[in-house]
Order: C-alpha cells, then sequence, then structure tokens
C-alpha cells in the first residue's frame, strides 16, 4: 500500500498538550514514528540561572501543572542539599503528605485522560470530579488549588490547619473506595481490555537502556522506585509496596499507576498520624549570600517517574550557576518511536497516553 | 574552587569533597571498588573518589569517555539518568549522571571540552536513551556528539543560530530591553544632530527653517519612533 506521514498532533484530542508524534503508515501499521516537541519550551533552565533562588522558587509550580509542588519540592530538596541543611522532622512529614496527594491528584488527571482516549468518557468525569477533592484539601493546606508555592528551604511555608487532618483521613478513605470503582469500571471492561492488552509492549531491556522511569519502567517488570532506592524525606521509614508489572504494555501501566494510587493513600495516612510535633520551618532560617562552589545531583520519584535536579553553585552569588532540570516524560516521549513499530493507528492515541504526558514538564 | 580542580588535576582530599581511599586495593564497599577500578585507567581517569555513601565522583579526559562508561556498565551502573552541560567560558564541562539499580549508588562523571569547538563521543552505543540527553545538550550549548544518530534540534526552532545556555547568550528583562533600544536611538539621532549630513539639495529651505539651535531630544525620539 502507499505509505504516507500523519500528524498525531500537535493540536490532536489525544496528546494532552502541545506536541506532535508524526508517523509513517502504511495502511493501518506504523513504520515509523518522529516525536516533535518544544512547542511549550520556556528557557526555565536559563531564567535560573539569572534569579536568586527565593525567585526562582514559585516558577517551579509552573514546571508541571498537574503535579507542581512535586517539583517544588525537589527544587527545595536540591537547593537544601547543596547548602547542607536538614528540615526539621514535621516539615518532612508535611512535604509526604503533600507528594503523595499530588502523586494521586496526578495519576487522577492521567487515568481521565487515558480513558478518554479509549472512548471511556465516564471515567473522565469521575477522575476530575474526585482531583477536586484533593485539590480541596491544598486549598486548605496551602491556600491555593494548582500553584501552591508551598515547601520552602529549610521546610514549608506553613503548619497544618486543625482540620486538615481529619478531612484528609476522610477523603482517603473515600477514594479507596473510589479507587475500587474505576477498577471496576475499567477492567471489567471488554473494551478497555481489547485496547490496552499487549498494546505498546515495551520490553525490560529496552526500557532500561532508553532510559525509562517510574511507571513506565515498573510496568515493564523492574522494581525500581526512588523512594525505596535513593530515600528522601523519610520514606525509608514508611511502609509501603511498589507495584510491578509483567509484560511492559498499556495494561500494566495502567494497573501500575491504579496500584500506586492505593500505596499513596496509605502514605497519606501513615504520615499523617504518626507526624511528629516540632517546627515546620527552620527558625530564624536565613538563605546565605552565597551558594557554595559544588555540584548536587538530586532524585525524586515524580508521579511520572526519575525527575532530578542538577545545581551548580559558584561561591560567589546567590543565583545557580546552573540548573539542570531531568525530566522523566522527555525521555518517555522521545523513547515513543522505539517500540511504537508495529501498532496501528488506532494504537496511537493508547500508547502516547501511557507515556503520561506533561508538556510543561517534557519543554521547561 | 571547583572550576579549576578539574584543571590541575588535584586529588581529591585536596578539593576538601571525598573521602580518599585506601590504595591497598582492600575490599570494601561497592563504591570502593569502583573507585579502584577507575583509577586503573589512569590514562584516561584524571581523579575518582567516594564522595559520600551511594555517590561516586571522577574527572575524565573526554577521550576516554566511551571506555570508561563501558567499564561503569559492566560494573553495575545500567541507568543512564542525565547526560548535561555547563559552561565554563573557554572549557565546556560534559556531566553524566549514571545510576546502578542494583548497588543504589550514582556516578557523576566530568569531562571538560574546548568551548569554542565543543565536541565527544556519543554514548547511544552503550545506552539508546543517551540519544535524547545528548541533543538537548546539542540544542542548549552545540555540543557535537560524535556518532549520535539524528543530532537535530529537539526543543527550538530548527533555524535558530544561538545556543542560549551558554554564559555568552544574554538575557535582559523587557524593561531593560526598551531602555537599552531607546537609548541607542537616542544616542544615533544625537550623533546624527551633531554631524549632519549635507543637505539633500531640495531639503536646503527646511533646514534653514529649523535654524542651529537643536531642539529637545525627547522631541526627536518620538519622531524617530512615529
Amino acid at each position: 500500500m502507499t505509505e504516507m506521514w500523519l500528524n498525531m498532533g500537535p493540536q490532536h484530542p489525544s496528546t494532552h498538550g502541545l506536541w506532535d508524534l508524526l508517523v509513517r503508515v502504511d495502511g493501518e501499521t506504523i513504520k515509523e514514528a518522529v516525536t516533535k516537541i518544544g512547542y511549550l519550551h520556556r528557557g526555565v533552565e536559563k531564567i535560573a540561572e539569572n534569579r536568586i533562588i527565593e525567585k526562582f522558587l514559585p516558577l517551579n509550580d509552573r514546571l508541571c501543572y498537574v503535579a507542581n509542588s512535586s517539583w517544588t519540592a525537589l527544587f527545595v530538596m536540591t537547593v537544601e542539599e547543596l547548602l547542607g541543611v536538614v528540615p526539621p522532622e514535621r516539615a518532612q512529614s508535611i512535604r509526604v503528605v503533600l507528594l503523595e496527594l499530588q502523586r494521586i491528584a496526578s495519576h487522577l488527571v492521567w487515568l481521565g485522560a487515558y480513558c478518554s482516549d479509549m472512548g471511556l468518557l465516564t471515567m473522565i468525569l469521575w477522575a476530575w470530579r474526585d482531583r477536586e477533592l484533593i485539590l480541596d484539601l491544598f486549598l486548605l493546606l496551602t491556600g491555593a488549588r494548582i500553584t501552591h508555592n508551598f515547601p520552602r528551604v529549610g521546610g514549608v511555608r506553613n503548619d497544618i490547619p486543625p482540620t486538615f487532618k481529619e478531612r484528609t483521613l476522610k477523603t482517603m478513605d473515600y477514594m479507596d473506595e473510589r479507587i475500587k470503582e474505576y477498577e471496576m469500571i475499567c477492567s471489567e471492561s471488554t473494551l478497555f481490555v481489547m485496547r490496552t492488552k499487549g498494546i505498546g509492549v515495551l520490553p525490560l531491556e529496552k526500557a532500561k537502556s532508553l532510559g525509562c522511569t517510574g511507571p513506565v519502567l515498573r510496568a515493564s517488570g523492574m522494581k525500581q522506585d526512588v523512594r525505596k532506592d535513593d530515600p528522601y524525606l523519610g520514606y525509608d521509614k514508611l511502609d509501603f509496596e511498589v507495584p510491578i508489572g509483567k509484560n511492559g504494555d498499556a495494561w500494566d501501566r495502567y494497573t501500575v499507576r491504579l496500584e500506586e494510587m492505593r500505596q499513596s493513600t496509605s502514605l497519606v495516612r501513615q504520615a499523617l498520624n504518626n507526624m511528629p510535633e516540632g517546627d515546620f520551618l527552620i527558625p530564624n532560617f536565613k538563605m546565605p549570600k552565597t551558594l557554595p562552589a559544588r555540584a548536587v545531583y538530586r532524585r525524586a520519584e515524580d508521579p511520572r517517574g526519575e525527575g532530578a535536579m542538577y545545581i551548580v553553585g559558584d561561591g560567589k552569588t546567590n543565583k545557580p550557576y546552573r540548573l539542570k532540570i531531568r525530566s522523566p516524560t522527555y525521555v518517555h516521549l522521545l523513547a515513543i518511536p522505539h517500540y511504537i513499530k508495529g501498532a496501528r493507528i488506532s494504537d496511537v492515541p493508547v500508547i502516547m497516553g501511557g507515556a503520561d504526558p506533561c508538556m510543561a514538564e517534557v519543554d521547561r | 574552587m571547583r572550576t579549576t580542580a578539574a584543571n590541575k588535576g588535584e586529588t581529591s582530599a585536596e578539593r576538601g569533597v571525598g573521602v580518599a581511599v585506601a590504595s591497598g586495593g582492600e575490599r570494601r564497599g561497592f563504591e570502593e571498588r569502583v573507585v579502584l577500578r577507575l583509577r586503573k585507567l589512569n590514562e584516561t581517569v584524571i581523579d575518582a573518589s567516594v564522595q559520600n555513601p551511594h555517590r561516586v565522583i571522577a574527572n575524565v579526559k573526554p577521550e576516554g569517555i566511551v571506555d570508561v562508561c563501558r567499564l561503569l556498565m559492566s560494573s553495575g551502573f545500567d541507568h543512564l539518568s542525565c547526560v548535561t552541560c555547563v559552561d565554563y567560558d573557554t572549557e565546556l564541562e560534559m556531566v553524566y549522571l549514571i545510576w546502578s539499580y542494583k548497588e543504589k549508588c550514582l556516578m557523576e562523571l566530568r569531562a571538560r571540552i574546548s568551548g569554542t569547538e565543543p565536541k565527544i563521543s556519543s554514548l547511544t552505543s552503550i545506552w539508546t536513551g543517551a540519544e535524547f540527553h545528548e541533543r538537548e545538550a546539542y540544542d542548549m550549548f552545540g555540543v557535537h556528539f560524535e556518532g549520535c544518530p539524528n543530532l537535530t534540534r529537539v526543543l527550538l526552532p530548527d533555524d535558530w543560530a544561538v545556543f542560549p545556555l551558554r554564559k555568552s547568550f544574554k538575557v535582559e528583562s523587557i524593561h531593560d530591553k526598551k531602555k537599552r533600544l531607546d537609548g541607542e536611538k537616542a544616542k544615533a539621532v544625537k550623533t546624527q544632530a551633531e554631524t549632519p549630513a549635507p543637505p539633500p539639495p531640495g531639503a536646503e529651505k527646511s533646514a534653514g527653517e529649523k535654524g542651529d539651535k537643536d531642539p529637545p531630544r525627547d522631541v526627536i525620539v518620538q519622531k524617530e519612533g512615529s
């Protein structure tokens, strides 16, 4: 048959943001693909070099509009490691609550978008409705729904409000019930199973070689989690499982993320129930006038995979000499052409959605 | 300072970071074993040290980066987490961050390359995913990775000629830019007014009407802008 190039994007309902997957098709079968990104590039790394740490802090929230506090917390942790500052235990615990709530919210957005790609439109309404409950908790804790600007170097901005614990525990109980329902509506839908099982298979060796991390790598069957391997914020004291898949297909990416949401509700409970007393911010902490002249690489488990920041101080100013942001989805999107060959056009949205793209973070 | 440390090849103890490793070759932790293996490649490895538990740092010569990475891959460093670049004006420092899933250890490799003609071998033969990070480093710093398939712009438009994360690429705020442009414009007008070109034949009359006195500068700027 005649071969031709098709643009799956940049303005396509399945891209969830501005990016483009050019596919060369022979009839229905994909022969080749090319990822085109960069439509949302804002030069965040360059901006960081020209701003002091405190002024760059709110911009981290804009790195990803779905999991914003993950990036702010990561940046703050990187700076703390550079300065050699250890935040109080209570602050670390509050950050764990924030990050895990963020993970649930992020996975809910993903689940809604993923299912709507397959025509399961009930799910997008359910997932976004339940995400609203988490955003209400953020509103209570940080004063904002999306861009919290909550973590600070040396702790967090404020302590948890009086009713927060009770409300969060209630929401987590509700969320556990809801996750069961999501599982029922998706896993028991023949359509969903047919459209995900055996689609977009990414073998483990290939996934490792490509540098995939997070849920994508775990779906391929690797028990790996930065929270376990390279612990931060006291994650090593908390009890949670790392779910893995078997085949590395779109179905496994779904089951892994669903199980991660369950683990996150359990982590929120643990962190809230065992929250130590004390300061939420180092008392009288002041940012030093100069950053030490060395480099630090801090990794963290973002909802999408391994997020990391590499910061270099120059010993003269309070501005980072260089800040590199390692985005997990950047790797996942550029890796798609390596395993999409042989799929059908109708499977492309499912494979694209499996990477959980968040373009603000990819293009930076 | 860190920028000069790699050039002079100081030992890790002098730089104040890291723990010196006993040269007896005792089998202690994984980190120490890796450092000893790296030090055997003394033609390409400038220095290697254990920074703190689970962190190893090494300065290598750019020519031997592929050999060093092959050695690391066989030692268990199987995840290329990140490849990036730091601009030190005359030199660029390539930074490779490699994680070992099994031993839970991070390796930071640094290699200094020339700032005027930056090039280094690609690692795509070891990790396929190196291509993505290398393309970004090419996009932002103009580093040529020899052997990297498809080394093209990834985030920036294809027709751009600048490498924005170089220190020579300056950014300015929109207010600064306006101030600078206004200043340049006023200066140009002023120099034009001070050394007037011989008036064209038809314009003699209008020049005479103006008189010798210079009009206020801001009026001229407004005229230019309109």
